[in-house]
């Protein structure tokens, strides 16, 4: 019984560790989509991973919802202690690499809420590569 | 025999010193994980505005309360919300009885859009007792000024309309009105959770 539970448990160490190693599973991937709760007309944003395991280099040229009215690309910057707030034309996601969308810095912005975001809920996102799209399920959560 | 002495008085006095030394450096207070002021702590300006609800608002009516002040907008989708989603955070770490000793005050940088009302609804959102404050520009031009708040407003393709480059960073004023310790942005919850306690626990608060 606890051999197997050893077993069971290096295999586990042995997966989170290959998930650390450069990404290379060939293809896009979505983790932790998450947004905050917010008032129905204003405006949120949506965070998550980006993982590109595939050789070719992928540019995040848009994003769209039915949530909101527009959904726009930003990046949040402290300058000390000024935060200024950039729109982003696209966003570069190299072969090979992750990029992530975190509270502080690039976030996916969205404007006009068509309904309030509650704890729990959840609402798709599409996003729009140079190869595709590809649609993300969002959860609406604290942080 | 006298020098034999004069040279054991010499040691006592130095070996009392060094306890002496040692007790004032570790009963000095404990220090904020936070950027602190040094004494003689600065007066926070007076802060005087219309609450939603048509009450007045002043913050020397807060004595005796640690009050949280930040400036933000609530067309602000990232820094702003992430910043009182972590002080919603930081109150739901203090006892209750603590917690009801810290007042939340959100002033809104950016009056053309934001009335108190949208303001106090934005912050009720994260803890019903946040105080959303807005007014006409020339008195939050005032609070901004004397609190030395950076404001900017940035016309951009966003169908949000105007975006607002602002300074980010939460003061903390203690019981007494004074300024004593500040935040930047993402500093960590445990960390303004740690400063809030030690003022809370200081002896004249």
């Amino acid at each position: 019984m606890w051999k197997k539970c050893h077993i069971i448990g290096l295999t586990i160490v042995l997966l989170t560790a290959c998930q650390s190693v450069k990404v290379s599973t060939g293809m896009l991937a979505f983790k932790d989509a998450w947004a905050r709760p917010a008032a129905v007309n204003g405006n949120g944003a949506v965070y998550l991973v980006i993982e590109n395991g595939t050789d070719a280099d992928a540019v995040l040229l848009s994003a769209s919802s039915e949530i909101a009215q527009a959904v726009e690309l930003h990046a949040s910057m402290m300058n000390g202690d000024q935060m200024n707030m950039q729109m982003q034309e696209t966003v570069a996601v190299p072969a090979g690499q992750r990029v992530e969308f975190a509270p502080g810095g690039l976030h996916i912005m969205l404007v006009g809420l068509a309904r309030e975001l509650k704890l729990g809920d959840t609402f798709n996102l599409t996003l729009k590569f140079d190869s595709g799209e590809q649609v993300v399920t969002v959860t609406v959560k604290d942080g | 025999m006298n020098r034999k002495m004069m040279y054991v008085g010499l040691g006592a006095l130095l070996f009392l010193s060094l306890i002496g030394l040692g007790v004032y450096l570790f009963s000095a207070p404990a220090e904020f994980r936070g950027t602190a002021y040094v004494q003689p702590y600065p007066p926070a300006p007076e802060i005087d505005l219309t609450r939603s609800d048509g009450s007045r608002f002043r913050l020397s009516e807060m004595r005796g309360d640690v009050v949280l002040i930040f400036f933000g907008y609530t067309t602000c989708p990232d820094v702003c919300p992430a910043t009182m989603a972590e002080l919603k955070l930081a109150l739901a770490e203090l006892k209750p009885e603590e917690a009801a000793r810290v007042r939340v005050v959100f002033i809104t940088v950016d009056p053309e859009r934001d009335t108190p009302e949208k303001v106090q609804e934005y912050v009720s959102r994260f803890n019903p007792a946040f105080i959303g404050l807005s007014g006409d520009q020339n008195k939050l031009g005032v609070v901004w000024s004397a609190y030395g708040i950076f404001r900017e407003i940035v016309q951009g393709e966003s169908a949000a309309g105007y975006l607002i480059n602002h300074t980010a960073r939460v003061t903390l004023v203690d019981p007494q009105g004074n300024m004593r310790v500040s935040f930047g942005f993402d500093t960590p919850v445990d960390d303004i959770v740690h400063d809030l306690k030690l003022v809370l626990a200081e002896k004249d608060s």
